[in-house]
């Protein structure tokens, strides 16, 4: 194959494949808003019909719209319900539903609120369970310090917020970056992941300019070996 | 100086140096983009690091922490201890509120340094930790997280290296035919999980470099006669493997196969001269080693690590561990007992799964389809090999195996059973090993191709052995499993041989579409990968 030639598969497949993940980088999903930085362990507190657990404070840097609970659900008809107060429990902020799966199987599940909790705004988050048990999975406080209220020794449930509607991976770029440029290096901005992003796309000419020298190189080897043996 | 200098750089093939930079920029975004102390066992690598550079001591039995009390407040803070294996609930902290607040902390009343002891690693070997205490040092003026990403970013250098080891060796075993050798060079950095492993504060970055570096100096030492400094080099690069991790014990094997071929194919004038040499070099090996365990001895700590017994212990039996190896690779028939308590098919999960790319604490994971189809691509690759190196007959033999692996993989593909292409692949790596044993004993025939499968068998099962036996004994004794897929990570040399001998096979016209076709199948897996990774930590 000639020189001229040698890129062109690979640009072509490479163009295939930028195309697929654009395409796939374009598809909406949920961002979290927030997390309390609880992993899901173990089995911290159980809402039931008797008992609501509550958790906080909460405070996110995002208005959310949504929360996702860790646990595993035993019962009938599941009605769980999960809702916002105000830290003290004194007003009503925001309700809704949890969308649980079949009994016995292990969350996440999800609960939509309405209306969207304000960013900024410091919140508890309660869960109870009108007709069965669930089994809130957690561990100890994580970094935001939120405790399951009245737990000794404090514990806390796991506990992440989503932004409302859905968000592409391209779209939430920024807010990524953002995201990954604290607890770095001092002279690592969110402008070094944006330059990196440039570089990574330009690994694609570098791809094509490699394959195609190599090629060369090798055609170059070729002629002057036969060169040599046409010699007299 | 600086001509001679010069004059070296511009005699380097520009297909490496785009194929370096290449890798370069995709190393640094590994090491930016994935949190802190989100690698296997970085958080105990690092304070190996910080005690050795602290205290000018190595860690040893008299130390009783771990972790320093500068490295605890900024785990706790980030939520790296949490995080760990639960990154959907517990991301790394991203508030800036909480990251100015630690600075002004750090700033105001600094955590000691020199409190932590990196107990849990003291049975490591020490050169890794050697090498990244460079950074380290570099790094003393800002915060741990500075060191921590200098140690990250130093880690490309090993990238880089493990790139050009990958290319001499394919330039040692295939001619300098750079369209190969870039596609060695490349599977050798790109794999994800070969990247992602490269940058981390881990002795794997640089176990993959130097296991890398054995294979080429081996096949040198074969094809080239045993000449002195090549035998040298490898007992050298061996004796800085196993002072890296013991794994490399593993790596006794293809020395010796190395060595032995040599001898094998000098002629019988010169046999004498190259055991000679041979001999004369293994104590660069041997005593390095030696002198480790002793020194480990000294310091009251197990050169390998000990494998306690737990309540519900087995006997380690021979029969037991054939009952093992047999349930890693295949399924487990009914006579058998279970060997290991798990739901699925082990050689898939370790070769196909986290071979390819499982990050974090082994917690991120990329979609589905990444695995199952590069999955389903491998038995094809191994069962091509096999035929090359078996010298199928004609094409026809040769197209019919290909074709019935092909039907075999998409039966089990629409059977839902893809895990079990992982065995067909198994089989075929186990049937190359077969060829190149027969071919050692026929007493015709055996040449320098014959001598390098041999040596490159003996890496691929001085390896498997060892990771083997190591996790049948933890599984008998601790009940707990072991084997990961980074671990196969120093034969990904041997991988990036197998798929460029399929790609020298090819006609020649379809050969740079296979190369390109290799790099973006890479780059592609790459970038899903770093998506993966942002996804699951930020979004």
């Amino acid at each position: 194959m000639t020189r001229q030639r040698a890129w062109a598969p690979f640009s072509g497949f490479a163009l295939l494949a930028l195309a697929a993940l654009l395409i796939s980088g374009l598809r909406g999903g949920p961002v979290r808003a927030f997390s309390l930085g609880v992993p899901n362990i173990k089995t911290v507190a159980v809402a039931d019909p008797r008992r609501q657990v509550c958790e906080g404070p909460v405070r996110s840097q995002e208005a959310f719209q949504s929360v996702v609970l860790w646990g595993t659900y035993v019962g009938g008809k599941p009605q769980v319900r999960v809702w916002a107060t105000s830290q003290g429990g004194r007003t009503l902020m925001s309700t809704g539903l949890v969308e649980l799966s079949s009994p016995g199987v292990a969350g996440p599940y999800t609960a939509t609120l309405k209306p969207e909790v304000a960013r900024d705004v410091q919140v508890s988050v309660c869960v109870v369970d009108a007709s069965g048990k669930l089994r809130l999975q957690g561990y100890n406080p994580g970094y935001a310090g939120a405790a399951i209220v009245g737990s000794t020794p404090r514990k806390a449930f796991a506990l992440v917020g989503l932004e409302s509607g859905e968000h592409s991976l391209l779209g939430s770029l920024s807010l990524a970056f953002s995201r990954a440029s604290l607890f770095r290096p001092s002279w690592v901005g969110a402008w070094a992941f944006w330059l990196l992003l440039v570089l990574l796309l330009g690994t694609l000419p570098l791809g094509a300019f490699a394959i195609a020298a190599a090629i060369r190189s090798e055609n170059d080897e070729d002629s002057s070996v036969s060169g040599s043996e046409h010699e007299p | 100086m600086a001509a001679t200098v010069t004059a070296r750089l511009g005699r380097v093939p520009k297909s490496l140096a785009a194929l370096l930079a290449l890798v370069t920029i995709i190393g640094c975004a590994w090491a930016l983009v994935v949190p802190p102390w989100q690698v296997t066992d970085e958080n105990a690598h690092f304070a190996y690091v910080q005690t050795l550079v602290e205290s000018g001591s190595p860690p040893s039995a008299k130390h009783k922490r771990t972790y320093s009390s500068e490295q605890r407040l900024a785990a706790a803070t980030v939520g790296a201890e949490a995080g760990r294996f639960y990154p959907a609930a517990a991301p790394p902290n991203w508030s800036e509120s909480a990251w100015r607040s630690y600075l002004r902390r750090v700033d105001a009343q600094p955590e000691s340094r020199s409190d932590g002891g990196g107990v849990s690693t003291a049975t490591n070997p020490p050169l890794f930790y050697l090498y990244d205490a460079i950074p380290y040092l570099l790094d003393q003026g800002g915060t741990i997280f500075g060191q921590l990403y200098a140690m990250r970013i130093w880690g490309v250098l090993l990238l880089d290296l493990t790139t050009l080891a990958g290319w001499l060796l394919a330039g040692e075993v295939f001619g300098r035919r750079q369209s190969l050798q870039l596609a060695v060079g490349a599977i050798c950095a790109l794999m994800p999980m070969s990247t992602f492993m490269s940058m981390a504060v881990n002795p794997d970055a640089l176990l993959i470099l130097l296991w890398t570096c054995a294979l080429w100096l081996g096949a040198r030492v074969i094809l080239r006669g045993a000449q002195r400094r090549d035998v040298v080099a490898l007992c050298a690069v061996a004796a800085c493997a196993v002072l890296t991790k013991a794994t490399s014990y593993g790596l006794l094997f293809p020395v010796l196969a190395a060595f032995g071929a040599a001898w094998r194919l000098a002629p019988a004038a010169e046999r004498r001269s190259t055991l000679v040499r041979e001999l004369k070099a293994l104590p660069v090996l041997v005593i390095p080693v030696v002198a480790w365990i002793v020194v480990a001895k000294a310091n009251g700590l197990a050169a390998v690590n000990n494998v306690g017994t737990g309540p519900k212990a087995l006997a380690v039996t021979l029969p037991g561990f054939l009952d093992y190896l047999w349930q890693f690779y295949l399924p487990r028939l009914p006579f058998m007992p279970i060997a290991k308590l798990q739901g699925y098919l082990p050689v898939f999960f370790t070769w196909s799964v986290q071979g390819i790319g499982k990050f974090g604490v082994v917690s991120v994971s990329l979609p589905d389809w990444a695995y199952s189809e590069t999955g389903l691509l491998s038995p094809a690759l191994a069962v091509g090999v096999l035929g090359i190196v078996a010298r199928a007959k004609s094409r026809r033999a040769f197209t019919l195996l290909l074709g019935t692996t092909a039907v075999v993989v998409l039966a089990l593909r629409a059977a839902g059973q893809v895990q079990y292409a992982s065995s067909l692949t198994a089989l075929a790596v186990a049937g190359i090993m077969l060829v190149s044993l027969v071919s050692l004993v026929r007493r015709r025939g055996w040449a320098e191709r014959e001598a390098l499968l041999l040596f490159l068998c003996a890496a691929v099962f001085g390896l498997l052995l060892l990771l083997h036996a190591s996790d049948y004994v933890i599984y008998a004794r601790a009940r707990t499993g072991f084997m990961e897929g980074r671990y196969l990570l120093p034969i990904v040399g041997v991988f990036a041989l197998g798929v460029a001998l399929i790609i020298a096979k090819l006609p020649a016209q379809a050969r740079p579409m296979a190369v390109g076709l290799t790099l973006t199948a890479l780059l592609g897996l790459q970038f899903v990968s770093l998506a993966t990774v942002l996804h699951a930590y930020y979004l």
